[in-house]
């Protein structure tokens, strides 16, 4: 049997096992039409080497020496562990955060989503084995708020408070740092569950697993009220049973793709503009007692984004708080709908980030028990061919 | 190899020290070969050196690679391959490196022949153009074996099976080579003429 192109080539680059040697040696040197096939194969092997021999490093583009090399390597290593070990709790709850409740919830947004978060509280003082209410996100709602609305100022001033208050009151048990993997089966074997990439993007250039993470919330009624007062909005009522309630946010472990120049070095990632990425996790849960009216709260949020009793009483009516996530937007400079993927509701936020004049999506679904966001550069059509290409 | 344990890390008890040792120890039998192959995908020592360092940083972060010999360059030139290949198509970045790296050239080579350059870097342009249209692995497999890496560790680094590299490159040249003549409308194997 001739020879074919694969042991053709790999005779010729020398990576024959060396039984196969002689063996393709016999037949070329017998073979016409495999001499031809041989040399139009190395030709072009050859033509194509020495093209790409202009790009190998000239005596001047040689790798600096090995010991100025590791004293480079050696402070690189010193900055990044400044920058990571003290790891505040601010830090890592707010990145966690920002990854997970993604970039354009802006900070006020998010700082207003904590908020509800530390609301979710249980209107009867709970024992410590009494959390059998479960929140659990199956859909995703998205509510557009004007931030002209927000008390800007006193925000500002009182997020230091804030962070404060919820460094004494909350346990954040640490998740590490994310774990690079090289494929999607080693993220399924770390995460824990069925990872799947679009085939409608290249190899990631990060693929990473962040391990899980339980965040525990001992509500300090006095704090929140003074906090809701700061902001001038101490219309909002909480009951007094709220005291010393705990709630729990468990984040399950969470895999992050991130497709071409993407940087993650910082607290706040800064995206370059053909950084494109995809998170996906089992849906975080929220254990609180029975008797939590969710809804109660969740009013109580829609209006610290702005929205009068009655219309948040309108919208309250329409979903159902116990599984849905729900997404403050700004108003302005964002858009949003609902699209289809491959036969599942989806929701598509896109906005123009800050300084940028091209448009950057994110696509939020959920599939089972999987929730998944998409964001990247680019339109909603970019975005609904790239999430209806998972495999 | 005895080598001279560094501050890399909190030597503060014997497994650190170890972990730190063999970090050592791989920095010191990667360094150029992942800094090369970095230059040739991105074209100046200043960024090559950037992201060669950038793939060691990444590495230290995963301590538990570091026993498994057979693994750790497979994982460095997967890591490595992956930021050059992104870096070569991201033509944003580049701009700030290429003039640094014109700037360092002029500065400390005045023994450069401007017209030598001149035609390596328009031909490096070129090269590197056409790498940036091929399919990434198609890329990143011809890199790697005109770095000098065997079948076997392009397989390993690319993730497919060693028996079907040769196949595979075969294709890679054709699409390169058509792809350059379409572009450039020049045989790669012959010279330009003139400017």
């Amino acid at each position: 049997m001739h020879p074919n192109n694969n042991q053709l080539l790999s005779y010729y680059d020398q990576q024959l096992p060396s039984r196969e040697i002689k063996q393709v040696a016999d037949h070329l040197a017998l073979c016409e039409t495999c001499q031809e096939t041989y040399h139009s194969l190395i030709s072009l092997s050859a033509k194509v080497n020495n093209q790409l021999s202009w790009l190998d490093p000239t005596p001047t583009e040689e790798p600096i020496k090995m010991e100025a090399a590791k004293k480079r390597l050696h402070k690189q290593l010193l900055i990044q562990n400044q920058s990571e070990a003290p790891m505040s709790f601010s830090k890592s709850f707010w990145s966690k955060l920002g990854t997970i409740m993604l970039r354009p919830v802006y900070t006020a947004g998010v700082i207003l989503l904590i908020l509800t978060l530390s609301m979710l509280i249980p209107s009867v003082r709970a024992t410590a084995v009494n959390f059998l209410g479960l929140f659990r996100i199956q859909q995703i709602e998205v509510v557009q708020f004007n931030p002209a609305n927000l008390p800007h100022d006193s925000f500002q001033r009182s997020s230091a408070d804030f962070e404060r208050m919820l460094a004494d009151t909350v346990e954040f048990d640490e998740p590490g740092e994310p774990q690079i993997v090289s494929t999607a089966e080693d993220a399924s074997d770390l995460a824990g569950f069925s990872v799947t990439l679009p085939s409608e993007l290249d190899e990631p250039s990060r693929l990473s697993v962040q391990s899980g993470s339980t965040t525990t919330i001992v509500i300090d009624l006095p704090r929140v009220r003074a906090l809701l007062q700061e902001i001038e909005r101490e219309d909002i009522e909480l009951p007094d049973e709220l005291d010393g309630a705990t709630v729990t946010i468990e984040f399950p472990s969470s895999v992050t793709a991130a497709y071409g120049d993407c940087q993650f070095e910082e607290a706040e990632p800064h995206r370059s503009r053909t950084c494109t990425t995809f998170v996906q996790l089992p849906s975080p849960t929220i254990t609180a007692p029975p008797e939590l009216d969710i809804a109660r709260i969740g009013k109580a949020f829609l209006q610290l984004l702005g929205m009068t009793p009655q219309e948040a009483e309108d919208f309250s009516l329409k979903i159902d708080w116990a599984t849905t996530l729900v997404i403050p937007v700004p108003l302005y400079g964002t858009s949003y709908e609902n699209v289809q993927i491959n036969g599942m509701e989806g929701t598509l936020v896109q906005y123009n980030q800050e300084g940028g004049n091209q448009p950057e999506y994110i696509l939020m679904w959920v599939k089972g028990e999987i929730v998944y966001a998409l964001t990247g550069p680019g339109t909603l059509e970019d975005a609904v061919v790239i999430a209806e290409s998972l495999k | 190899m005895v080598t001279t344990p560094k501050k890399w890390m909190d030597t503060s008890n014997s497994a650190k020290m170890e972990t730190a040792i063999q970090f050592e120890e791989i920095f010191e039998e990667y360094w150029s070969r992942i800094y090369e192959i970095l230059f040739r995908l991105v074209g100046n020592p200043a960024e090559a050196e950037d992201l060669a360092l950038e793939a060691f940083i990444r590495l230290h972060k995963n301590p538990r690679l570091f026993g498994e010999q057979h693994n750790v360059g497979g994982w460095l030139y997967r890591v490595a391959m992956n930021l050059g290949y992104n870096a070569l198509r991201a033509s944003k970045r580049r701009k700030k490196y290429e003039i640094e790296a014109g700037t360092y050239k002029l500065e400390n080579n005045s023994s450069v022949d401007p017209a030598i350059e001149a035609e390596r870097s328009a031909r490096r342009r070129q090269v590197r153009h056409v790498l940036s249209l091929l399919k990434p692995r198609d890329a990143k497999m011809l890199i790697l074996r005109h770095s000098g890496l065997s079948y076997a560790e392009v397989a390993n680094i690319i993730g497919i099976a060693p028996n079907s590299i040769g196949t595979l490159l075969a294709r890679a040249e054709r699409d390169f080579e058509g792809k350059y003549r379409r572009l450039y409308h020049t045989d790669p194997s012959i010279p330009e003429q003139g400017g």
